[in-house]
């Protein structure tokens, strides 16, 4: 096997292992998934032409067999390379999307907190106060006494 | 007193609407002085209205005899003798009808004495004691407790001395109605009195039925509701709390003092003899206002604390207030955010397609946490709608307690007030301080704590005052006229000077050093004065308790003494209780005013009642005509209800609240009145005589100076003519009331087998009668020849003057001398129509003289005998209207005129 078979076997796996870990790691949709796939079918196309290059393209002349052959792996890698860019700017739509929502929350928490501190604090008034009265009350009381 | 383990077992038993609630009282206090009550002592109360007895909160339930109303067909299977309005009350409880209480004893008889029963034997399990010390109280004017005291007091001591063989000592408190209060009620109080002092009177045992019949107290305290027309209900409550409590009565044995003084024992034989009169308390107190003073510095120092605390939580509240404002609005932005971020959401959510990727598990995160963030702030803005409520409650609640905070220095103003200007009553005396000296004391604070009353007025510089408030009523003794019921210790006030001069010269009143009129029969028993207060309080030198002594004992009691009471709780205040033992509540003579003065109202009420009325306010022997016809002697019909309950009712009707023997005393008084108008009538018939001795000048000298003179002499003998005219016509009245007053005493004296009066006392009144009738022959005389001859000199008086007017010569007959003579003839034509009239009214005198000179010698058979006949004839109109009649002082009227 000559050395660029190896290369084109090298980009396939590494298509293949994309779309593995798409499929699996990312859960990402099975549209996006064609485009890694598309780009392993490329990487293999290329794999056999390079390996059947003498049968297939030898009505080619000159470097032309090798040109066809890098084009369709350019291709296989852009179409890999695009599912990936993909993925990325879904991803980061999405953490764009949370972190909203968490300050949102986080504010809401915020007031949230606020409010009870208020509310804990006119309790404490409205206990001070009740105390306030019960004093009263009980010294008009002890003044009776007295 | 020592302390220690006290084994007399003490029973206090509350009768009624307000005995119990004096019982409750007793109660409240004695936990707030121990903390609990003591196992030898029960407290009961016997009530007929179930929410009165609910309010007594002190009292343990079980310890409550509530008497339920039976229906009336019970009632009458009962009480076969009651009438049948009676059969139901009106109102609450009995409904101020003591017949329908004495019925509902009689229905729960049983249960009443199977509690108290109960209560004794817990007590004696509980102690192994058999003393037993009861103090029963309950007010005249009600049904239950007045109704109800007696039988329940005879019971009681009779269900003793047979379990445990020894007879239980009985006090009993009993509250008179005040001079304000209804017929009813007071009546009521007079139909117990009479009772009351029936039984009293009782000290044999006189068994019946298996029921002893004879005084069961030992003390009988009554005590009023007012005081000189003041309602005294507020010290009443405080001092028969105190008194028990203070002199060890209750708790027994824990009181806190040193060396020895009053106990049950000492008591009891002070009150020996003297069983068988009333009692009553005196309650004099002075303090020191430390509690107040205390009071006043705790508000004087919380104030503005207070206030302080006010205007903070009133800033954070504005706070608070502008914090929700701005959060409302926040959340509202919020609101906005969490749509847009859904729609985002939304929007990231529905691309698809093959250069579209979506990041599930983060949407349904975020959509997740959108929700509860959309969830908390619906939540929240509850939360800020409720708080901007609350918020504004806790602004009202400030402005509640500012309001508060007014009230408390209003409080410090009223406090500070009573410390500067208090409101003293001749029994409560509290310390004036100056606002200087209230400020100097501040400082002083925790010092004022451990100084004595006397260490703080010493403090302050006014030593003097404290003991002029404190020693001096005992020195110039101020507290013998504090007692709790209206009592008159003296006869001075009410009797004519006259008669007590009289009495005085027969050598039956003394004058006694400071020259107050003392009547040695009419003095009370015992007279006990205990000062409470911690020792250091007192100052022997300057008590001089011997001089109080003897200052009483001279004017007042029989014996009297000074008890000091060293109570170290009581370090600030000096009080004075007496104890006034064996008070006499009739008049001290015909026509004076009773010496309790509640009998005046009582009585008035009592006898506005008719017959069939007057049953209401009676109890005693109705249905038990048998013990009623052993003990009077008065013979009863068997099964004849309704004859047999009029008969009682009678009995009570003519019942006096008397001793027999007492009725010795009157006979001074009469014979004074008798010698006082002897005197008064010699003076009359001197005026009468002196008439005639009018000067007329001689006819033959006419001169105008003469004619003027005539005119005058007949003008002052027409004056004199016309009071000696009225004078006779009041002699004349006085004679019959005086009359009427000594048969009645000649009546009482054979009626009520008042036995020999002694023999000292009989000659001095023999020596009175002696005179007396003397006085009367010398006047007998003196009328008959005045009267034989007045007529005659007062027509020659007049001739003389009609001669003298007919010799005027007609040349002298101006103007004014015709104006002279018609003045002269008018007068002499007044005169000749008055002496008529006088001379009818001097001999009219001459026959009730007969009739007295008579009785006179009648009660001198008697007092010299002592041998008085059993047969009661009195004269019952007589009898009443001689009880509102006085006797007219024709003396007076003499004077007057003169003048």
């Amino acid at each position: 096997m000559d050395p660029l078979s190896i290369g084109i076997l090298i980009v396939a796996l590494l298509l293949i292992v994309e779309v593995v870990v798409m499929l699996l790691k990312l859960k990402v949709d099975k549209m996006l998934l064609l485009m890694p796939l598309i780009g392993v079918i490329f990487a293999v196309i290329s794999f056999a032409l390079n390996e059947y290059r003498e049968e297939v393209l030898s009505s080619l002349s000159g470097s032309t067999p090798y040109i066809v052959i890098y084009v369709i792996l350019a291709l296989g890698v852009i179409f890999g390379l695009f599912g990936v860019a993909v993925w990325f700017r879904g991803e980061k739509e999405a953490r764009k999307l949370t972190s909203a929502v968490k300050s949102i929350d986080s504010a809401i928490t915020g007031i949230e907190s606020d409010i009870r501190g208020s509310g804990m604090e006119i309790e404490h008034f409205a206990e001070e106060m009740s105390s306030i009265k019960r004093k009263v009350e009980d010294y008009e009381t002890k003044e009776k006494g007295v | 007193m020592e302390k220690g383990e006290d084994t007399v077992n003490r029973i206090v038993i509350g009768i009624g609407g307000q005995g119990s609630f004096i019982v409750n009282n007793i109660l409240r206090m004695l936990k707030s002085k121990t903390g609990k009550v003591p196992k030898n002592e029960e407290f009961l109360i016997i009530d007929t209205d179930q929410a009165s007895a609910s309010a007594c909160t002190e009292v343990e339930e079980r310890k409550k005899i509530i008497l339920s109303r039976p229906d009336t067909i019970l009632m009458k299977n009962a009480n076969r003798w009651l009438p049948d309005p009676y059969l139901s009350a009106a109102g609450a409880g009995c409904g101020q009808h003591r017949i329908y209480g004495r019925a509902m004893y009689n229905v729960h008889r049983e249960r009443i004495f199977s509690a108290i029963g109960a209560a004794a034997s817990e007590l004696r399990n509980r102690t192994g004691g058999k003393d037993f010390f009861i103090v029963m109280v309950c007010a005249f004017g009600g049904g239950t407790g007045s109704s109800m005291l007696l039988d329940v007091a005879i019971d009681i001591r009779d269900w003793i001395s047979k379990q445990f063989g020894s007879q239980p000592l009985i006090f009993g408190i009993g509250i008179l109605p005040s001079s304000k209060e209804s017929a009813l009620p007071t009546a009521n109080a007079l139909g117990a009195l009479k009772e009351l002092h029936f039984l009293m009177s009782h000290t044999e045992d006189i068994i019946i039925d298996d029921k002893i019949y004879s005084n069961p107290f030992k003390l009988f305290f009554l005590l009023g509701r007012d005081l000189q027309g003041l309602n005294r209900d507020e010290e009443l409550e405080r001092a028969i709390p105190r008194f028990l409590l203070d002199l060890g009565f209750l708790p027994g044995g824990t009181v806190e003092t040193k060396g020895k003084w009053l106990d049950l024992n000492d008591l009891q034989n002070r009150a020996r003899g003297y069983e068988n009169r009333f009692d009553s308390l005196g309650y004099y107190e002075c303090v020191f206002p430390t509690e107040k003073l205390f009071l006043y510095y705790d508000i004087e120092d919380e104030i503005p604390g207070v206030r302080h605390r006010l205007v903070e939580i009133e800033a954070r509240i504005s706070d608070i207030r502008g914090k929700i404002e701005s959060e409302r609005g926040e959340l509202e932005r919020f609101e906005g955010r969490i749509r847009d971020v859904q729609r985002a959401i939304e929007s990231y959510e529905s691309a698809t397609g093959l250069f579209y990727h979506a990041n599930v598990a983060a949407t349904t995160d975020a959509k997740a946490k959108l929700d509860r963030a959309r969830k908390k702030l619906s939540g929240l803005k509850e939360e800020v709608f409720d708080l901007e409520i609350r918020a504004s409650d806790a602004e009202e609640e400030k402005r509640l307690t500012e309001r508060n905070l007014e009230r408390l220095e209003a409080l410090k103003n009223k406090l500070l007030r009573d410390i500067l200007s208090p409101l003293n009553t001749r029994s409560y005396h509290q310390i004036e301080l100056s606002e200087e000296e209230i400020r100097s004391l501040k400082k002083f604070r925790e010092d004022l704590k451990t100084l004595s009353f006397f260490g703080i007025m010493k403090k302050l510089g006014r030593e003097e005052e404290f003991f002029r408030w404190t020693h001096s009523p005992i020195n110039e003794g101020d507290v013998i006229f504090n007692p709790m019921v209206n009592y008159r210790h003296s006869i001075e006030s009410t009797m004519a000077s006259r008669y007590i001069d009289i009495l005085h010269d027969y050598g039956f009143l003394s004058l006694d050093a400071q020259g107050n009129v003392v009547n040695e029969e009419e003095k009370f028993g015992h007279f006990i004065a205990v000062l409470s207060t911690r020792a250091d309080n007192f100052d022997d030198a300057r008590l001089g308790g011997g001089a109080f002594k003897s200052m009483v004992t001279e004017r007042f009691a029989k014996d009297a003494d000074v008890l000091k009471l060293d109570t170290p709780a009581r370090s600030h205040s000096f009080a004075i209780y007496t104890l006034m033992i064996g008070l006499q509540p009739w008049a001290p003579g015909p026509g004076l005013p009773p010496r309790l003065r509640e009998l005046e109202w009582l009585e008035k009420a009592y006898t506005e009642s008719d017959f069939v009325k007057l049953q209401r306010h009676h109890s005693l022997f109705y249905g038990t005509p048998k013990p009623f016809s052993v003990i009077t002697e008065i013979p009863y019909s068997p099964g004849v209800e309704e004859k047999n309950r009029d008969m009682v009712t009678n009995y009570w009707k003519d019942y006096e609240l008397l001793e027999k023997e007492v009725i010795w005393n009157d006979v001074p008084i009469v014979l004074a009145q008798c010698l006082k108008m002897f005197d008064d009538l010699l003076t009359g018939l001197d005026m009468a005589e002196d008439i005639k001795n009018v000067r007329i000048p001689d006819p033959e000298s006419y001169s105008i100076a003469n004619l003027t003179m005539l005119v005058h002499g007949l003008e002052n003998a027409s004056k004199s003519m016309e009071n000696v005219r009225r004078w006779t016509k009041e002699a004349e009245r006085g004679f019959v009331l005086l009359k009427n007053e000594l048969d009645e005493l000649i009546s009482k004296l054979r009626g009520m087998d008042a036995g020999a009066p002694a023999e000292a006392k009989a000659e001095k009144m023999l020596r009175m009668i002696d005179d007396a009738s003397r006085n009367m022959e010398i006047l007998i005389d003196r009328i008959d020849d005045l009267s034989n001859r007045f007529s005659g000199d007062i027509k020659a008086v007049i001739e003389r003057s009609m001669v003298f007017l007919g010799k005027i010569p007609s040349e002298e007959t101006t103007s004014s001398v015709i104006r002279h003579i018609t003045k002269a003839e008018s007068e002499i034509s007044k005169i000749r129509e008055d002496s008529m009239k006088v001379a009818k009214g001097i001999k009219g005198m001459g026959g009730p003289l007969a009739l007295m000179l008579s009785s006179l010698k009648e009660l001198k058979k008697i007092t010299e005998s002592g041998e008085l006949e059993a047969k009661i004839e009195v004269n019952k109109e007589r009898k009443e209207k001689m009880k509102r009649v006085e006797l007219p002082d024709l003396s007076t009227t003499l004077r007057r005129d003169e003048e």
